[in-house]
């Protein structure tokens, strides 16, 4: 290996112990706090008794979605939509180490992730017509 | 991806079949634990599908969209984690008969599912991870706050036994696992995802098994509780056992980790 082949490999080693937060995601972070408290923890329990007066077990209850749909459109009018997309237009262009100081937050709340458009598996799903799907696809 | 008939771990062995007829793709085959299918507004499906049989092992296997309410797709059922079916979301057990989509329903091109699913895999794989610690963290704040307030033989619960103990070490490994999302995250950003995979790897072996044992011990701090209905625990602990499925075994995943490591000594 050439020295400044290795040099670059111990900048990349080295950067790998660079963890903290970007000074550019920490409003964002505030915010998506600022959502689950005003937004998510609200309408948790109300959710979730919704629940048993379902008629049908495969379908919502419509004051379920409304409630989901309230909260994500909170969301999106306060600019939180799509952090999982990483260098995307579509997102917020989080680098993954940023989206995962969001992400361990949103885990700690039921719900939280769907309401910034960011549960499992939609996201795996969502990037890879993102990043290898045609237009047409996209629109489908 | 998932299917019954066969070890789905090793995705060489997906078998659901697309042929082409025409200006269409014709699927037949069977998948289970199709997460999200049963809920009302999944309106299309993501499927990995065998398009070229006679290809390389790693070349066989394609992605291919398909409409949920095309003819043919028959949702038979919700699996189940647990006992729990998780409706409406659900994990679907799912048979394509003769389903027929358009030519051009199939993602990037023949026999690259694979090199999809290298872009596909490693960030969800990450961000389960991710959430995990959320969730650890909020079972270790239950543990303290119900272990802290509650007196049993003359002491708070959190004082019996080597429940301290428990307590510290839940704390230690959370700290420790976050530091190794954190460095995984880093090195999909830095190395991009291919390269990162050994990274991700090792924290999707070790996060779920992990975040499960802490779970286990919070409910077990709550007494009868902590398996009720009146506790998230319970629930949290089923999704977490069933994580050391989702996107791959934590087996899987040790043997990334470990032929990595093998092949630093250049043995094999």
């Amino acid at each position: 290996m050439s020295s400044s082949n290795s040099s670059s490999a111990s900048n990349i080693e080295a950067d790998l112990f660079n963890l903290a937060m970007s000074d550019a995601a920490q409003p964002l972070m505030d915010a998506v706090t600022k959502h689950i408290r005003d937004n998510v923890e609200p309408i948790i329990e109300e959710f979730h008794a919704l629940e048993k007066e379902k008629t049908d077990r495969w379908s919502w209850h419509p004051r379920q979605l409304e409630l989901l749909e309230g909260a994500k459109n909170k969301a999106k009018e306060s600019g939180l939509w799509n952090f999982f997309l990483p260098d995307s237009e579509l997102g917020e262009g989080l680098t993954n180490l940023d989206y995962a100081y969001i992400a361990t937050e949103l885990g700690k709340y039921p719900l939280a992730s769907e309401t910034l458009n960011c549960s499992a598996p939609d996201t795996g799903n969502m990037e890879v017509l993102e990043r290898v799907g045609t237009e047409a696809q996209k629109e489908q | 991806m998932t299917e019954p008939g066969l070890p789905s771990s090793d995705a060489k062995n997906i078998s659901t079949s697309a042929v082409l007829d025409g200006d269409e793709w014709v699927i037949n085959g069977e998948k289970f634990y199709i997460s999200g299918a049963g809920d009302p507004r999944c309106k299309i499906m993501i499927t990995m599908v065998k398009t070229s049989p006679d290809a390389a092992p790693s070349k066989q296997q394609s992605q291919i969209l398909v409409p949920t309410d095309t003819p043919g797709v028959e949702i038979l059922e919700g699996m189940q984690v647990f006992g729990h079916d998780h409706a409406p979301r659900g994990h679907m057990h799912i048979r394509f008969n003769n389903v027929r989509v358009p030519k051009d329903n199939l993602l990037l091109g023949e026999g690259r599912g694979f090199e999809i699913s290298q872009v596909r895999l490693g960030p969800g794989r990450i961000h389960h991870c991710m959430r995990s610690i959320g969730k650890a963290e909020k079972a270790l704040e239950l543990m303290v706050k119900r272990s802290a307030t509650r007196e049993a033989f003359g002491k708070p619960i959190a004082k019996l036994g080597k429940n301290l103990e428990v307590i510290s070490r839940a704390r230690i490994e959370i700290n420790g696992m976050k530091l190794a999302v954190l460095q995984a995250a880093k090195a999909m950003d830095v190395l991009g995802n291919k390269e990162a995979r050994v990274y991700v790897s090792a924290v999707k072996a070790m996060v779920p098994e992990k975040v499960c044992l802490i779970i286990d011990q919070a409910i077990q701090m709550h007494g009868a509780t902590g398996i009720s209905q009146w506790s998230p625990l319970a629930q949290m602990y089923t999704d977490m056992r069933h994580l050391r499925f989702a996107d791959g075994p934590d087996e899987v995943h040790h043997m990334v980790v470990g032929r990595a490591e093998i092949q630093r000594y250049d043995l094999w």
